[in-house]
């Protein structure tokens, strides 16, 4: 900032323009800097036929002082004159005329409350920033261009010409009645752009209530003023018009959606707990509570673990440190953690998988299998064969098979496609054959298709090895064709072609044909 | 000058050349890159995001320099007040001297197709009622007009058509000098709302183009591919070095091979391939054959066009067997059979193995979510007990947030509970004939080739239209969302048609919130039919595929950053 200043002072005392000194008061300085800004910016735009900014202020006399000086003679008062084109040089007319606003419509003056950075600011803010209106010299213009610039555009005119992008003035639409014309006539015109600026300056200008009343009936207005807000950040003013629309699961989605932006997991979990609450759906509503007490759940583990896994005295966090914090991850990740580093813990823990499997009604099925792979990935094959008996319940029987074992094919699939993985992560090829021991509690034909083709997705080595222990060579019987037959010979048939595996496709086709 | 663009090809050589400007950049965030210029144009689509990066540029931008660089912003296709407003909180929109508009509204992709590549479109008309984008629809439509005559018939389906063609009508009335005196090349306008059919692009497309935009992604008409097998192959290299940057391609109907390929079925590419092959190489054999110095120089004047011809083959064949690795897998292949279950009727009122296999397995949110959301369109909605279980798992599994992206689907009406209690798609499937059972891949005989099986509904709407005409099938029309609709604009009576015996209609078709490169195809098909006697023009407001459609419409989980 300093050497910024420092080059405009070198600029400005080289300049001729000696009428201002730089021990101003503060809210004048940024007029100033902005004036400035205009003479620096003058001589690349001085032949720019659109904007006439910087020409039409400029007379000899510093741009900052005119409005500087009308600040002190004419403030408060309002004019609709502002922003329009002021081509001064090519005439005169009894007009008041003003500098052009860089912004096409003069909606800069409908801003408030913007952020000081004067060293960023135009000329244009600057000027508005006082809440002042500010004049050019008088001068006259051509009664053509008058007509152009005559103020008393219909609300549709009005609409048209900002779809053209061009400078309109909204600030004659005084009574409520114009005002919302000129609202419908934008919500008609379709275009977005122009409908903002409306509501952006009706938001201005009309109490909330009367605001928020007369969008309930206008429906589509309502949605763009929503999206604004939503995308300038206006939360609480977003939360009062939801509220007063009644939409109440909106508020509480629109609320929720807050705890994104919110990076500290303690007031995370703070603002979750103020979202249980909330009206959302019924269903949403359990998800919401579920939501935070994972979160809460989440900060505990964390810290208790992290102090294990400095301490160093854990076997298992020195064998295998941890990738990541357990914070914010999904409930199925917090599982599989748990499952890893927690398996043995007792039920009252929080940090125990059965805790979480009761607290979150964990389904079976989904428990089994995430413990299965976290289990198989420490190599505790103890607990493997422990959940592989265990009973899961399942929606219905399946293509003929009892529940229970459909699931445990349906266990083996995906555990294969787990555990391929690992297989070529760690090369531990001695371990596929304890693996497959784990199938043989399933009916023959089953598992040679099941097993088989995984066992062939893994590993071709395996695949003999396979053979071996179990006889493939019997026929598959009738019953089970659909799907579990059928789909595997199938799957086998490519994958052995994939391969390239003539010689074991042609035992796996024998059989397939036989059958 | 140098001018920064964000995504996007605006084609700016002309530009270039008149203003001398001196560097092209990409937008990204950090201080801008030298160059001795002093003017900075930024070219930019209104999106906040791209905002902060032009904040970050010019806050970052060295204010002691000389000269100072003055930096410029021109909004395509329209100024947003929303992204000025923006920039001005971030006190920054004072630095740009001069904000202006670049009127970009229809793009043309190729000769039959034009795309305002406004990816936000359907997430703006639908989930946020802003019809923004339709205004802009409706401007291209009038330069359209403007450039190749008034449209005589306008026909439509769906609320956003209806909006669209209301402004067409008023945007006419309000400018009585736009009545032009070219003779006009369009028939007939079609415009069609994305959530008419809101099942075709949740499907895999499976039409070569259709393919490698679903594994690929195609970016305006350019695709990036892994480099592994483009790689030269030249004897004593060895593989040395790998190529490591991803390969780019153009692909357009400019390019020979790919005009003929492009829209057929994948299964069917793999044939015309080695065809071109065989010829391709005949035609270099030839050479042998060549005795005199006349045929010499006949066979070298040849020779560009044939080694152009064969890099073309050889880009393909390659882009073929990536594709063909995956087309060729066991989940490929699973996901597909689900797919078209669902698409011929059944199962749709219960839980599918395979999305649960899929997301216990933690495949991707966006493929669990296309599959969700059309089981849920196959079945006019879900049965409660069902969406739940799916809520459920994918929350348990992916992620609490994604109560904001489950939320914004229903809201769009792709996954939503069963109301009434009544699936009217079978009728739809039926009357419209969706499903084909006997499809022919290599020589198709009816739209449903793009997707083997399923003929996109929306192609259908097109191809009934044409003929019977829509009365047949008021009451399907009915079933779907939306009016539909017939307008006329009165031509002056030199202009009007006198159509010769035989001669093809052109009809164009407007995909309002979006359009699959397997329509595309299809709509292609319709056109070069025999006994068709349409032609058919597409636009649209985007490209895009289930898995880009599906992203457009997901919560934005990470926040902003800066």
């Amino acid at each position: 900032m300093s050497r910024v200043r420092a080059d405009e002072e070198e600029y400005w005392h080289s300049s001729k323009f000696r009428a201002f000194t730089f021990d101003d008061e503060d809210d004048e300085l940024s007029q100033l800097k902005e004036s400035k800004r205009a003479v620096n910016s003058l001589r690349d735009i001085v032949d720019d036929d659109d904007d006439d900014l910087e020409r039409v202020s400029w007379s000899g006399e510093p741009v900052g002082s005119i409005s500087w000086s009308i600040k002190e003679t004419a403030s408060g008062s309002t004019s609709s004159l502002d922003g329009r084109d002021s081509s001064l040089q090519k005439g005169s007319s009894s007009y008041a005329a003003l500098p052009k606003q860089a912004s096409s419509y003069s909606l800069s003056s409908l801003f408030k409350g913007r952020n000081k950075l004067p060293s960023f600011q135009s000329l244009s803010d600057a000027l508005t920033d006082t809440g002042v209106k500010s004049y050019a010299p008088e001068l006259r213009r051509p009664k053509a261009e008058y007509k152009d610039y005559s103020s008393d555009w219909s609300p549709k005119d009005t609409v048209r010409r900002m779809q053209r992008g061009k400078v309109c003035s909204l600030e004659r639409f005084r009574s409520l009645q114009d005002k919302l014309v000129l609202l419908d006539e934008a919500v008609a015109g379709h275009d977005g752009n122009v409908i903002t600026a409306v509501l952006i300056f009706l938001k201005r200008t009309l109490r909330r209530e009367i605001l928020f009343r007369e969008l309930e009936v206008r429906q589509v207005a309502l949605c763009h003023l929503i999206h604004f807000l939503r995308e300038m950040g206006e939360q609480k003013f977003l939360l009062d018009l939801l509220r007063f629309l009644d939409r109440t699961e909106e508020v509480a989605l629109s609320q929720y959606r807050e705890h994104l932006n919110i990076q500290d997991v303690e007031k995370r979990r703070e603002f979750l707990k103020g979202c249980i609450g909330l009206p959302f759906s019924a269903e949403d509503t359990s998800h919401i509570q579920d939501h935070y007490t994972l979160l809460e759940r989440q900060i505990i583990i964390e810290a208790n673990d992290r102090h294990l896994e400095t301490a160093g005295q854990s076997e298992l966090f020195r064998k295998y440190p941890r990738k990541a914090s357990i914070l914010n991850m999904p409930l199925v990740t917090t599982l599989f953690y748990s499952c890893f580093y927690h398996y043995t813990e007792a039920e009252g823990m929080f940090s125990s998988p059965t805790n979480l499997k009761k607290t979150f009604k964990i389904p079976d099925k989904q428990y089994v299998l995430t413990a299965l792979a976290a289990r198989a990935k420490l190599r505790a094959w103890g607990d493997v064969d422990a959940l592989l008996t265990t009973k899961v319940s399942c929606r219905e029987p399946c293509w003929g098979h009892s529940p229970k074992y459909w699931c445990l094919l349906l266990i083996a699939g995906l555990f294969w496609s787990y555990w391929t993985d690992w297989f070529y992560s760690s090369k531990a090829q001695h371990l596929c054959c304890r693996v497959l021991q784990y199938f043989a509690p399933l009916p023959a034909q089953d598992l040679c298709w099941a097993g088989l083709a995984a066992a062939i997705r893994s590993e071709k080595g395996a695949v003999s090895e396979f053979c071996y222990q179990r006889d493939c060579s019997q026929p598959v019987p009738s019953p089970c064709t659909k799907g579990s037959a059928v789909g595997c010979v199938w799957w086998l048939w490519i994958t052995l072609l994939a391969l390239g595996e003539k010689t074991h496709f042609l035992v796996a086709g024998g059989i397939v044909l036989l059958s | 000058m140098a001018a920064h663009l964000s995504s996007g090809r605006v084609n700016l050589t002309a530009l270039r050349e008149e203003h001398e400007v001196e560097k092209m950049f990409t937008l990204k965030p950090g201080r801008l890159p030298p160059a001795d210029v002093k003017n900075i144009i930024f070219f930019v689509r209104p999106k906040l995001e791209l905002m902060d990066i032009i904040t970050d540029n010019v806050l970052r931008e060295d204010r002691g320099r000389s000269p100072q660089r003055d930096f410029h912003i021109l909004f395509v296709p329209r100024r947003s007040l929303l992204c000025e407003q923006w920039l001005k909180e971030q006190g920054v929109l004072g630095s740009f001297i001069h904000r202006e508009q670049y009127s970009l509204d229809l793009i043309p992709f190729d000769g039959d197709l034009l795309s305002m590549e406004s990816e936000s479109a359907f997430k703006e008309c639908y989930l946020e009622s802003d019809q923004t984008s339709l205004y802009h629809a409706a401007k291209g439509l009038m330069t359209l007009q403007a450039l190749y005559g008034t449209i005589p018939q306008i026909f439509g389906k769906g609320d956003c058509a209806r909006h669209v063609a209301n402004m067409m009508i008023r945007m006419k009335r309000e400018f009585p000098g736009s009545q032009n005196s070219i003779f006009p090349v369009f028939d007939t306008l079609l415009l069609l709302d994305r959530n008419v059919d809101l099942l075709t692009p949740l499907a895999t497309q499976l039409t070569y183009e259709g393919l490698i935009d679903e594994i690929y992604g195609i970016q305006n008409t350019y695709v990036k591919l892994p480099p592994e097998k483009f790689a030269p192959k030249k004897q004593g290299e060895g593989g040395k070095d790998l190529p490591t940057e991803p390969k780019k391609l153009q692909l357009n109907s400019a390019e020979e091979l790919y005009a003929e390929i492009r829209d057929k079925n994948f299964n069917a590419v793999g044939s015309v391939l080695s065809k071109k092959a065989k010829i391709i190489s005949a035609a270099f054999e030839e050479r042998h054959h060549a005795k005199t110095v006349g045929e010499i120089k006949q066979f070298v004047s040849q020779l560009p066009h044939m080694q152009a011809a064969r890099s073309s083959l050889a880009n393909h064949t390659s882009i073929a067997e990536l594709i063909k690795d995956i087309t060729t897998s066991e989940d490929f292949f699973d996901n597909l059979t689900v797919e078209q279950e669902f698409m011929s009727g059944i199962d749709t009122d219960k839980v599918n193995n395979y999305i649960e296999d899929c997301i216990a397995q933690k495949h991707p949110l966006i493929k669990i979510l296309r599959l969700v959301c059309l089981q849920s369109v196959c079945n006019s909605g879900l049965k409660q007990k069902v969406l739940d279980h799916y809520k459920r798992e994918i929350l348990q599994t992916y992620g609490y947030e994604h109560i904001l992206t489950l939320n914004n689907l229903e809201k769009a009406g792709l996954l939503k509970p069963q109301t009434g209690g009544r699936n009217n798609y079978p009728t739809i499937r039926k009357t419209l004939r969706l499903w084909m059972d006997d499809v022919n891949e290599q020589n198709p005989n009816d739209i449903s080739y793009v997707y083997s099986g399923y003929a996109p509904l929306s192609v259908r709407l097109a191809q009934l239209l044409a003929r019977p005409g829509w009365r047949s099938i008021e009451e399907v029309l009915k079933m779907l969302p939306g009016p539909h609709f017939e307008e006329r604009q009165q031509l002056p009576t030199g202009l009007q048609k006198k159509r010769q015996h035989g001669e093809n209609r052109v009809t164009l078709v407007f995909f309002l919130g979006g359009v699959t490169y397997a329509e595309i195809a299809a709509l292609r098909f319709l056109s070069q039919m025999e006994d068709g006697g349409t032609e058919y023009i597409i636009a649209t407001t985007k490209l895009i595929n289930g898995t880009t459609w599906i992203k457009s419409l997901m919560e934005k989980l990470e926040p902003a950053p800066f």
